[in-house]
């Protein structure tokens, strides 16, 4: 069970395309929302230390009813901070995510082949500093508790 | 999931986890197998139960330790949910791409 998660797809278009959409304002606007939410970018200083920041609120009139019912805000604002870009090829970047102090990693390769331009991208928690001696075991750990579960099933 | 991972920052209560992970333990098989005193492992107990990792019972004399499993569940909603998220904006992601190239802007 690892605390990350790696997805692979292939694109059928340029890599200038491909890069375009995923690190400008308007791109990441068109396809950041997941089913049911719509994103504004509001900046995007795109550069390593820049930060981007959108705002992600539900299409749905009944969902913004019923967040408004939970007294959950609607609407939601991220700031995130570009950590590495390579373009065409790399971009990384950090969002703060629950508690304060805890963060996101969303990291993103391209590489072109004969089919398109294969992305490979990582989500992950970050561990803060007093965190990551433990990662590594942690991840161990967790490993052999899920065998343990699976073996107990 | 972030509350665990604070909780087992702590070198001597991952070791505990990972015992437990192995063997439900009483506190003298604990300290049979980590270099910490009695009151450490005691007191490292306290913090894991309060965090809801670790749970007990007793057997006799004894009370054995154990793992609750509902922390490490979380952590696999909370993948499974990141996942979700993801694949839904790539299919977004390969939509647009798609209407670029035939638009041509």
């Amino acid at each position: 069970m690892p605390e990350q998660v790696t997805i692979e797809r292939t694109f059928h278009a340029p890599l200038a395309l491909v890069w375009e959409l995923w690190t400008s304002a308007d791109g990441i606007a068109s396809w950041f929302g997941p089913r049911g939410w719509q994103v504004t970018v509001s900046a995007n200083d795109l550069r390593v230390g820049g930060t981007f920041t959108y705002t992600m609120r539900p299409t749905d009139p009944a969902t913004v009813a019923a967040m408004a019912k939970k007294g959950m805000p609607a609407e939601r604002t991220v700031t995130s901070t570009w950590t590495v870009l390579d373009p065409p090829r790399r971009a990384t970047y950090v969002s703060p995510m629950g508690p304060p102090g805890e963060e996101m990693t969303t990291a993103v390769t391209f590489t072109e082949t004969a089919d398109g331009v294969a992305m490979h991208l990582v989500v992950g928690a970050t561990m803060d500093g007093v965190v990551q001696g433990a990662a590594m075991g942690w991840r161990s750990s967790l490993g052999r508790l899920e065998e343990q579960l699976s073996a107990h099933a | 999931m972030t509350s665990s991972a604070a909780t087992l920052a702590d070198p001597r209560r991952l070791a505990i986890v990972e015992l437990l992970a192995a063997n439900d333990c009483s506190v003298g098989d604990l300290v049979e197998h980590l270099p910490i005193a009695q009151s450490g492992v005691s007191r490292h107990l306290r913090i894991l139960r309060e965090a809801g990792m670790v749970t007990s019972r007793t057997d006799g004399q004894r009370r054995i330790y154990s793992l609750r499993p509902e922390p490490f569940d979380e952590l696999a909603d909370w993948l499974a949910r990141i996942r979700r998220t993801w694949d839904e904006r790539l299919d977004n992601f390969e939509a647009e791409l798609a209407r670029r190239q035939r638009d041509g802007s």
